[in-house]
């Protein structure tokens, strides 16, 4: 009991704290504007949403616009919830490295919540957006990109701890989910990527399934093959790609196993050489795809993988430069595993 | 139960890594840590054999000149490793949990406890830190499974990345920090064999918590005051076992808990007052010091860093000359 007594000293009621849920960060002017999305405490029991209002900020520095934010709550603000940063584009592009420091430093902040990029809205118009269901904007956010998961998956929501680790670590850049507003509705809307803290490129939601593959870290990834304008459609949901440099060259390996999601062509998938054309012609779409997009990221100098990372951890030559100029060449067989609950329609 | 001193090993060899010991170890050779805390482990068990070896065994009748200044000697040793310890509880409560409170506020009623159970005498302080032995195991044991899944092996390659010179100043420091505060235990009944026991399990927890702060963190090894307490922040486990660090770090404060109940029960012994008032003067000076001096000051906690492994150096070089003098006057 005597242990716990020091925190009686500046001990806050939960009632007199706003609860902080995210955080939105706007470069406009030489300013920063900052939002912070500011749980409710006062809503009805029945309901079963999380209700949230935003407060702004506009400050010189980033301190200045959480503080004048701040003030303008009449709780003490708490920032050990915040679940989400959203950075607009203008901030990625121009002062990126300056979210690094503070939030690293402060107490205050608990570096394990997300971060998005929203290129097309301003972090204002994300977190004041309740589409829908009106529950708070964050709390969507993250239910839907952590969702697409078994949908698309094309998310990469990645924590700050993690974000920060790629910043500092060398030969490897950063890059993660990009959420726009279409018709009052959150969509992920590609990749935001950069080298080092340069702001590059949005790539499409395509690049991110891509890039989630990879990095080995998908759980189901769909590709469709047109014949003869029927499609049959595979979901990638097993295996591991290895990205590696040797004898000069970038080496994509592995193996990938997946479901039949759509026999539209009517294949017999009972007979072997079917299936075995149909890995076939899967292994070369994904290799293909695979090969575009290092060559886009080498053109982009943007070393998502860690190429040039794991280069140095094998050969200990420092050397971010040197994938940007080798070949690529990829070699993923790609097998499938489960054939779905028909064997034919 | 009876008493033995060597599990007050386990404790003593701990509890300056919180803070100051891993960060000052990274510093120097990153993600090549493990390798120094072995070294520094194995130095560390040199050392313990050779104050094992060299037992003080003092009696009344003994050189009165000698006494009195091993005495002297051992006071001013209690006094700075004192000093540290509450520089690094006072700094971690504030970094972590009680930012707004004053750190004398914050530390007082810790070093009240510390007080109660240090002017006990040495069974009873065994008895308690016998069951917090116990439950500090337990709770490595299960942050270590928690943090698992967080492991990239990755991380710490390439191995010997950084320059001998580092690695061994590095080892000179987990060596310091590791066996310096257990010279409190010269006067105790210890032997090589049981002392080495504990020695060695606090030293593979050492090792553990450093390796396990390597595989996650990787390079960003360094950029922490506390990179042992930023891992814990971490810990999802099937995503509702979460935000659990400052229940788990409490083995931390275990290891704070029992030294310092220690550093209070030597520095009684050692003042020859069996007052306790008086050594909880002493210990409520030590802490107000720390209050006005270091807790507000970063530059001075700094310097305090800096020096604090050169003069636990200095100590354990001090002491094991005092002990040879000893084990010659008494021959």
């Amino acid at each position: 009991m005597l242990f716990l007594l020091g925190g009686c000293y500046d001990y806050k009621e939960i009632n007199d704290l706003a609860i902080v849920s995210a955080i939105g960060i706007d470069y406009i002017d030489e300013s920063y504007l900052v939002t912070l999305e500011i749980l409710k405490d006062d809503q009805d029991k029945d309901s079963s949403g999380v209700f949230s209002f935003i407060k702004i900020g506009v400050g010189k520095t980033l301190t200045d616009a959480i503080e004048n934010a701040s003030d303008k709550i009449t709780k003490g603000t708490n920032f050990s919830h915040v679940k989400l940063m959203v950075l607009s584009k203008s901030l990625m592009k121009e002062n990126f490295d300056n979210i690094i420091d503070l939030f690293l430093r402060n107490t205050y902040f608990r570096e394990n919540f997300y971060v998005l990029g929203s290129d097309k809205n301003s972090p204002e118009e994300i977190l004041s957006n309740k589409s829908l269901s009106q529950s708070s904007a964050s709390e969507q956010i993250v239910k839907m990109f952590q969702n697409m998961n078994y949908s698309s998956n094309s998310n990469v929501l990645k924590e700050y701890n993690k974000l920060v680790k790629d910043y500092l670590d060398f030969g490897i850049d950063i890059c993660f989910s990009n959420v726009s507003i279409i018709d009052n509705e959150f969509v992920g809307d590609g990749l935001v990527i950069f080298d080092n803290d340069n702001y590059k490129n949005t790539l499409n939601n395509s690049y991110a399934k891509l890039y989630n593959i990879l990095s080995n870290n998908f759980e189901r990834v769909t590709y469709s093959i047109n014949y003869n304008n029927k499609f049959f459609t595979v979901a990638i949901n097993n295996g591991k790609v290895d990205v590696n440099i040797n004898n000069g060259k970038i080496i994509v390996s592995g193996n990938l196993m997946g479901r039949i999601i759509d026999n539209d062509t009517d294949f017999d998938i009972r007979d072997n050489k079917t299936l075995k054309k149909i890995d076939s012609d899967f292994s070369v779409l994904i290799n293909e795809l695979v090969e575009d997009f290092i060559k886009k990221m080498q053109k982009e100098n943007s070393d998502l993988l860690g190429i040039s990372s794991k280069y140095y951890k094998r050969s200990r030559i420092k050397d971010d430069d040197y994938w940007k100029y080798l070949d690529v060449n990829s070699n993923i067989n790609f097998n499938l595993n489960k054939k779905g609950l028909i064997y034919e329609k | 139960m009876k008493s033995d001193s060597n599990l007050f090993i386990y404790f003593l060899s701990h509890f300056l890594f919180l803070g100051a010991g891993f960060a000052m170890i990274a510093d120097y050779c990153k993600t090549d840590m493990i390798i120094s805390a072995f070294l520094g482990f194995l130095i560390g068990c040199g050392i313990l054999y050779i104050v094992c070896k060299l037992k003080l065994n003092r009696k009344t009748n003994d050189n009165v000149t000698f006494n009195k200044m091993f005495d002297f000697c051992y006071f001013i040793f209690i006094l700075f490793i004192m000093l540290f310890l509450l520089v690094i509880l006072s700094s971690f409560l504030f970094s972590y949990f009680l930012p707004y409170t004053p750190s004398f506020i914050a530390c007082l009623p810790f070093l009240i406890l510390s007080i109660y159970l240090g002017c006990k005498n040495i069974k009873e302080i065994y008895n308690v830190a016998f069951i917090l032995f116990v439950i500090s195991i337990v709770i490595v044991v299960i942050k270590t499974i928690l943090l698992s899944k967080e492991f990239q092996v990755g991380n710490i390659l390439p191995f010997l990345d950084t320059s001998y010179k580092n690695i061994i100043k590095a080892s000179l420091v987990y060596s310091t920090f590791s066996i310096c505060p257990c010279f409190l235990l010269i006067d105790e009944d210890i032997s090589f064999k049981k002392s080495f026991k504990y020695y060695a399990i606090g030293n593979i927890i050492n090792i553990l918590v450093i390796l396990t702060i390597s595989l996650i963190l990787g390079d960003m090894v360094n950029v922490y005051s506390y990179p042992e307490y930023t891992i814990l922040r971490r810990i999802k486990f099937f995503d509702f076992i979460e935000n659990i660090e400052n229940f788990i770090c409490i083995n931390w404060f275990f290891d704070l808990f029992i030294s310092l109940s220690l550093l209070i029960n030597k520095l009684k012994f050692t003042v020859k007052i069996n007052n306790c008032y008086i050594v909880a003067g002493i210990s409520f000076s030590i802490l107000y010091l720390v209050f006005k001096v270091f807790s507000n000051n970063f530059y001075n906690t700094i310097i305090l860093y800096h020096i604090f492994s050169w003069v636990c150096g200095f100590f354990i070089i001090l002491l094991i000359v005092l002990l040879v003098i000893y084990s010659i006057i008494k021959n």
